[in-house]
């Protein structure tokens, strides 16, 4: 009966006013960032990612949105189930103001943690006209290039309003359920979406960690991860999105 | 950087686009859609807002006036996409979306599909693009396939080549006879119609040229039409020709269940019982020595004489588990009657004279037989299939002949007048068996196939030649010589082959692969003739040796070979080389001596493809050396005289003959502009060439014997383009060209002989739906013949073969059909008759019922009744022209029942 009154109500309003009804603003979303590490397994031989080294690892994220602004953060309880917290970029938060065009990014360096503030990332999304079902959402296809050479396919709804997405990716009309780095053989996918109120003192950007600005920011990873890791430049893009 | 290059060149200029967007249908102002503008050259995403909650959108941050892409999206509307001109300032644009729901069921999307596709070397036709009348069979549907031809007598022709299978589904179906399979198919149940040529299934596997491809057709069925049932009964009657068939067909998604059964003496249903070259095993390496027979009749209805014929058949195959195996079978019996009467004329063309023969044949032939083949196909595991096919047949063939000729000298004079009877009876047995095993490895592109196969053919005969031959040898001493002759002949033949075949392949890099190959091929052939002369009074019997043999025939031949294969992007290259060794090794146990002989051939191959990227083009270029053997009757020194004007002689110490072959292909269909180009071009070098030393005496008899002439040399082309004139007329113009030069020996003055034809070719078609079909075909051609040791032998002459095929539909269900092919043949100095014919059908079609499923046809056929057929040989030195009587002018009254039920209900 509440269902049918809501309907009713809906179904009047649009008529007396006009309207088609609005499409939700805020919600959570939980992505699965997923590897392929037999690929690296191949590349590098198992000695630098381990024997017993499943062929794929997850890592879980959720992003929780209001309007414009979201914060993208590890799903502790995953982590320390998998083990899977000494990947790079296992720990990322990332907070975006879309309105305000700053994005404020924490990293984790050998257990440092750093701050970055930043505008957001400016991508040039290239349409397609391919589209595909993520988490029950229609998506439609777009392509880019990020950090001068790394091939971007992105997928995004325009059922949600908000233009936000994981990580730093957003700028596309509606809100991204799915990226993948196909070179890089790694892609963040929604596994759930939950269209439910958020709220909104739960969305603020992260405050702990050195402050720092981009380039003191790769200066700092490359100086001290360059001498331990011959391969960082595989995974570098990890502390840069 | 656009944004900033924008603002450089014009600063004042900005553009900026606001709007509503609302629905279609309700008129509800839509909110939160999203409005995007994106780069109409590289889809770019440039700015996008979302309406607000009155539908109304407005962009104006620094745009650049220009070609934009907008779209306009919101779930469950259909998408709004619009090429937009942005200028200097306020653009307004209202947009309206459509509701999907609505959509579907108020929108009906009529696409217009693509008729012909290019898909590597497959030419496929779209079915539903080409209209034909409700119930038809497929043979109408290739009538208006451009590039295909149906003659009278159902026989079809892709580009003017013979089309030898059809296949229906990729798979088997009676035997791939293309009359039969035309004739059962409904044009309705096609999905695709793929023309291509048909390796060997070795061969195909392997993705490798076996240079033994007959021109297939596939019928690629539509997936509704495979659950359910469907044939047709045909009677048909008039004065003197009756015809009545049945078909009944049941396909149950993989199995498919057909049985057919057709009396007739007007030649329609004829099937073709010739013995199918099996594309199974590759054979690689093959050495055909036909059987010793009697009687030279090839046991078929090739459109000549007057045929009964009464044939009926069935077929079953079918999959199961998840179609890893397969099965299928069929049987079929015949019986069919023919009598056939033939005149002809031969000029011979002798160094010092020219003679003409005249005969006459009248012969009436039976013939029964009895096919049955089975295969089974399993799937080991995912990389290891396995095919097993067996075959039987029975056959008995009966024959009266009456031959009668004169052969005249340039006097006018008659030098030998023959008369001769036969009567023969033959028996033949064939069985056969094929294994191939075909396995794929762990690593990509890496195969192995193997293929056994083994056949017992027996063939036993018996015959009475009664010949009076009355002789004059008018050079010399203008006597009359008797050479009758009274035998009687006994033929015992049995043989057996077997070929294995083995091809390794394995890539050396990802563009290149090798394979490797190797063929076994034993034969045995024991054969006996026994004749014998029958004394005057008719009881008593000697044999004649002369002309009796009794010889085993061993063949034993392995050939290897190395091939290498390229593929980059549009790029195919094969390249290779195989050995051959062959011996073989005759004993005569009527004389008692023993030949043998040592081959050893070169086979080297080249081909460089190129496909288009699209799929529209495609162009080869190749090259195949092969050493040729010479056969068993070339090389067997045992005489024969069936024919006592025409004897031969064998020649042991015949060698092989070298062939060099150099092909060209090129076909581009353009499927948009629906223009084809079909460019094939062929050049043949053979060198020592079979060819013939001709003795022929001053009583005109003639004796031949094989020898290996110099070189021979055959030169072909074909070009064809296709284009539309009009929305529905299609116009095709063509040129082709056959010249061969040859040589032979007569009467010990070497003769080189060059002859050939060239023709032009002019199509139109023209297709109204329900309203009208037509074809006309213009043929022109000049033959030409010359002969060095007669010049101005005046053989050259002009042809026209014209056709117009047309069916026009008229109102009431019924349909009018005609076909009238004019023939106009120059006459020559030899040949002063007129052959000019013009064969002229007519049938008109009235389908009754509420369901057109019963169709009355009336039909007169060769209405002006002027069928004949007349063909002109230019054979080395001898010009022949043969005339057939054949079926003339007949009027009919036929019922066509044609029943189909597709149960697309109960799918699964």
């Amino acid at each position: 009966m509440r269902y049918v009154l809501l309907f009713l109500f809906i179904f009047l309003g649009t008529l007396v006013f006009g309207q088609s009804p609005p499409l939700p603003v805020e919600g959570s979303i939980v992505f699965e960032r997923k590897e392929n590490s037999a690929y690296f397994k191949k590349k590098w031989g198992t000695s630098n990612t381990g024997d017993q080294a499943p062929d794929f690892k997850s890592l879980f994220f959720e992003l929780k949105f209001t309007g414009t602004k979201s914060v993208y953060m590890p799903v502790d309880s995953v982590i320390k189930q998998n083990g899977t917290g000494g990947l790079p970029g296992a720990d990322n938060i990332v907070y975006t103001d879309i309105e305000n065009n700053t994005t404020t990014c924490m990293r984790n360096v050998l257990g440092t943690y750093f701050l970055l503030e930043k505008p957001v990332a400016p991508i040039k999304w290239k349409l397609t006209g391919e589209t595909r079902m993520i988490a029950g959402f229609e998506c439609r296809r777009a392509n880019a290039i990020i950090l001068d050479s790394i091939y971007v396919v992105a997928f995004y709804t325009d059922n949600i309003v908000s233009n936000l997405g994981p990580e730093t990716f957003a700028g596309l009309p509606g809100m991204i359920l799915g990226v993948a780095l196909p070179h890089q053989h790694v892609s963040w996918f929604a596994q759930t979406v939950n269209l439910r109120n958020v709220d909104e003192t739960s969305i603020r950007p992260p405050v702990k960690g050195n402050k720092t600005t981009s380039s003191g920011f790769l200066t700092t990873v490359k100086s001290s991860l360059g001498p331990l890791d011959p391969y960082l430049n595989e995974y570098l893009y990890m502390y840069l999105l | 950087m656009l944004l900033t290059m924008g603002s450089l060149a014009s600063i004042a200029q900005r553009a900026s686009i606001k709007g509503y967007v609302t629905d279609t249908v309700s008129g509800l102002k839509l909110r939160d859609a999203v409005v995007l503008l994106a780069n109409s050259k590289d889809s770019m995403l440039v700015q996008f807002c979302r309406t607000d909650a009155n539908g109304y959108f407005k962009m104006d941050r620094n745009l650049v006036p220009g070609q934009y892409i907008i779209c306009v999206s919101l779930p469950s509307y259909v998408d709004y996409v619009e090429l937009k001109e942005l200028s200097g300032n306020v653009n307004s644009i209202d947009i309206s979306l459509f509701p999907k729901s609505k959509l579907l069921k108020a929108v009906v999307v009529k696409g217009k599909v693509k008729a012909i596709s290019l898909n590597g070397d497959t030419l496929e036709f779209k079915a539903d693009a080409y209209h034909v009348g409700a119930n038809a069979s497929v043979d109408e549907l290739f009538r208006q396939l451009p590039g295909f031809q149906v003659d009278r007598g159902g026989k079809i022709s892709v580009n003017g080549q013979a089309v030898q299978k059809i296949l229906v589904d990729g798979e088997e179906f009676f035997s791939d006879d293309p009359t039969l399979v035309s004739k059962t198919v409904r044009a309705d149940m096609v999905d695709k119609v793929q023309v291509f040529d048909k390796k060997s299934e070795q061969a195909a596997f392997a993705g490798v040229q076996d240079g033994k491809t007959a021109k297939a057709i596939n019928l690629k069925l539509k997936e509704d039409k495979k659950k359910g049932y469907f044939g047709k009964l045909i009677i048909g009657g008039g004065d003197r020709y009756y015809n009545g068939s049945g078909m009944f067909n049941r396909f149950k998604g993989p199995a498919k269940f057909s049985v057919y059964a057709i009396a007739s003496n007007t030649g329609e249903g004829d099937i073709s019982w010739k013995d199918r070259e099996d594309f199974g095993v590759a054979k690689d390496l093959e050495y055909n020595t036909p059987l010793q027979t009697l009687d030279s009749w090839a046991g078929q209805y090739a459109g000549l004489g007057f045929p009964q014929l009464y044939t009926a058949g069935a077929h079953y195959n079918n999959k199961w588990n998840a179609f890893n195996q397969a099965i299928g079978g069929e049987a079929r019996v015949a019986k069919l009657n023919l009598s056939e009467n033939m005149t002809s004329t031969t000029i011979s063309i002798l160094p010092t004279q020219k003679l003409t023969t005249s005969g006459n044949e009248k012969n009436y032939h039976i013939l029964l037989q009895q096919k049955y083949n089975g295969n089974y196909q399993v799937r080991l595991d995912s990389m290891t299939e396995l095919k097993a096919k067996i075959g039987a047949a029975v056959g008995n063939k009966t024959g009266d002949r009456n031959i009668a000729s004169v052969i005249r000298n340039e006097a006018g004079l008659s030098i030998n007048e023959l008369s001769q009877y036969t009567n023969t009876d033959e028996r033949s047995n064939s069985w056969m068996g094929e294994l191939i095993v075909n396995k794929r490895f762990r690593k990509a592109g890496r195969l192995l196939t193997l293929g056994l196969s083994g056949a017992y053919n027996t063939l036993n005969g018996n015959g009475t030649f009664i010949t009076n031959n009355l002789a004059w040898d008018r050079e010399n001493t203008d006597t009359s010589i008797n050479l009758d002759t009274r035998q009687y002949k006994e033929t015992a033949s049995k043989q057996d082959k077997i070929n294995l075949d083995v091809l390794y392949r394995f890539p050396i890099s990802q563009t290149s692969a090798l394979s490797l190959k190797y063929a076994m091929a034993l034969g045995n052939m024991k054969s006996q003739l026994t004749t014998f002369n029958i004394a005057s009074d008719g009881k008593n019997k000697s044999i004649d040796s002369i002309y009796s043999n009794n010889y085993l025939f061993r063949s034993v031949g392995n050939k290897a070979g190395i091939h290498y294969h390229f593929v980059k992007k549009q790029f195919q290259l094969e390249a290779g080389n195989d050995i051959g060794l062959t011996s073989f090794n005759q004993t005569d146990y009527f004389r008692y001596n023993l030949i043998k002989r040592n081959f050893v051939g070169w086979f080297p191959n080249i081909e460089l493809k190129y496909s288009g990227k699209n799929g529209t083009r495609t162009a080869s270029l190749s090259y195949l050396g092969n050493t040729i053997l010479p056969s068993a009757l070339q090389l067997q020194p045992l005489a024969n005289n069936t024919d006592p004007n025409n004897i031969i002689i064998g020649n042991p110490q015949l060698g092989p003959s070298y062939s060099n072959t150099i092909k060209l292909l090129y076909i581009n269909a353009d499927f948009i502009a629906r223009k084809t180009t079909w460019i094939d071009i062929g050049y043949n070098l053979i060198t020592g060439d079979f060819t013939t030393a001709d003795q022929i005496d001053s009583i005109g008899r003639k004796k031949y014997q094989f020898i290996n002439g110099d070189y021979t040399t055959l030169w072909t082309g074909n070009a064809t383009y296709s284009f539309p004139l009009a929305k529905s007329l299609t116009m095709g113009v063509s040129a082709g060209w056959n010249l061969r030069s040859s040589m032979n020996i007569v009467n010990n003055a070497k003769n080189r002989i060059r002859n050939g034809n060239y023709v032009a070719g002019l199509f139109f078609s023209e297709s109204l739906p329900e309203k009208l079909n037509i074809t006309l075909n213009v043929n022109p051609s000049y033959n030409y013949n010359s002969s060095s040791v007669a010049e101005n032998s005046g053989a050259d002459y002009w042809m026209l073969d014209t056709r117009l095929q047309a069916t026009v539909y008229f109102p009431l269900k019924s349909e009018l059909h005609t076909s009238c092919s004019l023939l106009l043949r120059q006459k020559t100095d030899e040949f002063t008759d007129n052959t000019n014919v013009v064969l002229w059908d007519i049938w008109i079609n009235k389908r009754l019922l509420k369901s057109e499923a019963l169709i009355l046809k009336l039909s007169a056929t060769d209405v002006l009744n002027q069928a004949k057929s007349v063909f002109r040989y230019i054979n080395t030195n001898y010009i022949s022209e043969y005339r057939y009587d054949v079926i003339k002018r007949y009027f009919q009254v036929g019922l066509t029942w044609n029943f189909s039920n597709f149960n697309n209900s109960a799918k699964p």
